[in-house]
């Protein structure tokens, strides 16, 4: 047997036992499960931090020093840090200059909520909107389609149109279409849920799959 | 000035006071009297005849002249009176609320004797009083006890500690304060009733019924027997494909699959296409085939590639392409390195939303930098064999390759990428879990997806060369399974109804 089918073997041998681990589930919580999802957990944290030492810390710490000579870029470089810095007083414990991480974190969140904003209304919901009116064509199906989605769209928002008294005519007409949206909703959360089922499904007929074509390879 | 005043003014310099006043302190004087106003003339006659006289007082004024007549002699005079001050100084002193005041104050001199506030208290020698001056207590408790508000309206009874009523201590015939009422007999029910619940002690806490030790089948649960049932079932088909024979069918391949198919088959060795993994390693049952499926397709037309990630597990996902790559002839001539010839690996991008608006802004930029920290952008995928820029911005791609594994995903880089290139065809690789949430901007013009593993296999059946039969193994391994799975959810529910336990009876609920 060459080497590289010893690594192979043991390779696989580890990734069968684990998930076989992670089947014990089927028999109640277990440390042997538990023991798998601290592994998970714990590669997951550690591979995290190789890769932000890697693709952060370390490039950024070396374009400051090749920097020196050039005081403008050193201060542009020097933001950053200086904005990580600022979020340091969270963590001890009287919190009197804990204030300063404000500042960083009223960055962060200004500039997340500035692109969101922006990108859904132009990237979502425009987009959106002039989809939901279709130009219809002289296909009967496509007609009864598009004439079926503007419907849905209507009737599935006054499912959550809760301002109007259910005594009024108008509050007894929405209350009506509301009705009828909920059932558009509960349509489609069954979608939801049937492909969520594929999904576990395939996953589950790709580990049993795993297992035994790392079971068959030995005897060929 | 008045000649009252004036001769006042006469008078010899040793006397201090009016002539007036003089006569009034020394003795009964007409002269001194005669020059003071008529009012007061006839208050020092008043004062100075004792009562042996009765002076008129008309001069007076009307209010003191009330205030003289003491003995009762001016009550017809109350009329010059305001109503409440009539017949007030006329009205005797009840016997009957004298007795109790004149009680109440021997209760306070009573009290201030028996001053007990630091009794017991451990104090020094000489703030301690002697045995001689201690004071000692009254021999009578009864004004000091009435001294306590409480116990005067009758709440508390101090000798016998419980609530109780007290009569009033108050005499016959002197008014009761008004806060004092006879309780009802609702309220001495209820009073009964919490003295008898202080009184009680607990009960003696009853121990629960064992209860049954659960049986075999019970312990072990319907749900773990549906579910080992499941995993057995498809355990058994993989051993032996033979099962799902019947369920084996070929793959429907709808018309976006196949124009997609020609969208990458369009491809060359010039194109660009930017590659991002935005996927973690919970969904690689789904998303390797789709990965692989569309690679496939990609390397084999040598399309340049820039892989790219935004989310940590998918930049781990990514690096797993390299070797493929290499092998596959990418940057790689003969086991030589060329780096940046065939395709560049940018790494992870920090920022989620905010990486991905300054790839769209700038992917030149963006450039500068790849995983291990050197400059793609003089590369041959960033440039042409002449030096001019290959890729300058997202419009000079081919396409945008995105494997998600959430609707949120999609959402973002049609939010921020998309709409900076929205003629750039942009196509999805999603599981079936993600498609329905991502479903109204799949639907967009120029966006593509695949989804779940059937997505996988309808773009492979569309390449001449892809192997038929495994294609109909795994479809039919995968309709096995949702058989399977729905023909236990329909047992299990029937099971679930025949074991449940009955409602009792008038229980609508």
């Amino acid at each position: 047997m060459s080497g590289d089918a010893v690594v192979t073997l043991i390779s696989g041998l580890i990734a069968v036992s684990l998930t076989l681990l992670v089947f014990s589930r089927l028999l109640g919580d277990n440390p042997a499960f538990r023991m798998v999802q601290y592994l998970f957990v714990g590669l997951s944290l550690g591979y995290a931090f190789v890769v932000v030492y890697h693709q952060i810390l370390r490039p950024n710490t070396l374009a400051i020093l090749t920097d020196l000579n050039n005081p403008s870029g050193l201060m542009l470089r020097l933001v950053p840090w200086f904005l990580a810095l600022l979020l340091l007083p969270r963590l001890f414990g009287r919190q009197k200059l804990s204030w300063l991480a404000n500042i960083p974190l009223a960055i962060l969140f200004g500039v997340g909520t500035a692109l969101a904003v922006g990108g859904t209304i132009v990237g979502t919901l425009v987009p959106q909107v002039l989809d939901s009116i279709r130009p219809t064509g002289s296909d009967p199906v496509q007609v009864i389609g598009s004439v079926l989605l503007v419907l849905g769209v209507v009737v599935t928002l006054s499912y959550f149109y809760f301002t109007l008294a259910p005594t009024t005519r108008s509050g007894q007409l929405i209350r009506g279409s509301a009705r009828v949206g909920r059932w558009f909703l509960i349509v489609a959360f069954g979608f939801f849920l049937a492909g969520g089922l594929l999904t576990y499904l395939t996953a589950l007929n790709e580990r049993l799959e795993f297992i035994v074509t790392w079971l068959r390879a030995p005897l060929g | 000035m008045p000649a009252w005043l004036e001769d006042v003014d006469a008078e010899p310099a040793d006397s201090a006071a009016p002539a007036w006043l003089q006569t009034k302190d020394e003795a009964p004087g007409k002269a001194s009297v005669d020059d003071a106003p008529a009012w007061l003339r006839d208050e020092t006659s008043a004062t100075t005849s004792a009562g042996g006289r009765a002076v008129p007082s008309s001069d007076v004024p009307p209010w003191l002249q009330d205030e003289e007549d003491e003995t009762g002699l001016s009550s017809d005079k109350d009329a010059n009176l305001a109503p409440w001050l009539r017949g007030l100084g006329n009205e005797p002193e009840s016997p009957q609320i004298a007795e109790p005041l004149a009680n109440l104050s021997t209760a306070e001199s009573a009290s201030d004797a028996d001053d007990t506030f630091l009794e017991g208290a451990e104090l020094p020698r000489w703030l301690n009083p002697s045995e001689a001056e201690r004071p000692v207590p009254t021999s009578d408790p009864v004004p000091a006890t009435q001294l306590d508000w409480l116990k005067r309206l009758g709440i508390v009874d101090s000798d016998s500690d419980s609530v109780n009523i007290v009569e009033p201590i108050l005499e016959q015939g002197t008014r009761r304060p008004p806060t004092v009422r006879k309780r009802s007999e609702q309220q001495h029910t209820d009073m009964a009733l919490l003295a008898s619940i202080v009184a009680s002690p607990y009960p003696e806490p009853v121990a629960p019924a064992e209860p049954l030790p659960p049986t075999r089948w019970q312990r072990i649960g319907v749900e773990r027997i549906l579910y080992s049932i499941l995993v057995i079932a498809l355990l058994v088909a993989l051993i032996i494909p033979g099962v799902t024979a019947p369920l084996q069918s070929e793959v429907p391949i709808s018309p976006e699959v196949v124009e997609l198919g020609i969208l990458l088959d369009s491809l060359g060795d010039e194109d660009v296409v930017l590659v991002a993994y935005e996927w973690a390693a919970q969904r690689s049952a789904e998303l390797r085939p789709l990965e692989a499926a569309v690679m496939q397709r990609l390397v084999a037309n040598r399309t340049k590639l820039i892989l790219v990630s935004t989310d940590l597990q998918g930049t781990l996902l990514s690096f797993d392409l390299i070797e493929p790559l290499r092998e596959a002839g990418y940057n790689n001539e003969n086991g030589i390195p060329l780096g940046g010839r065939d395709y560049v690996l940018l790494g992870y991008r920090p920022g989620g939303d905010l990486a991905l608006r300054q790839l769209a802004q700038d992917l030149r930029g963006q450039l500068k930098s790849d995983f291990d920290g050197n400059d793609a952008s003089q590369s041959l995928v960033a440039n042409n064999p002449d030096g001019t820029p290959r890729i300058s911005t997202l419009d000079d791609l081919a396409m945008i390759l995105v494997l998600a594994d959430e609707a949120q995903d999609v959402q973002s880089w049609m939010e921020q990428v998309h709409r900076a290139a929205p003629e750039v065809p942009i196509t999805f690789l999603l599981p079936n879990e993600a498609q329905p949430l991502a479903q109204p901007y799949l639907r967009l013009p120029n966006v593509y997806h695949l989804a779940g593993q059937q997505g996988a296999l309808a773009l492979l059946s569309t390449d001449a060369d892809s192997d038929s039969a495994t294609i109909a193994a795994a479809t039919g391994q995968l309709s096995f399974a949702v058989v399977v799975f729905l023909v236990l959810l329909v047992g299990g529910s029937l099971i679930s109804l025949r074991t449940r336990p009955g409602r009792p009876k008038g229980d609508d609920s």
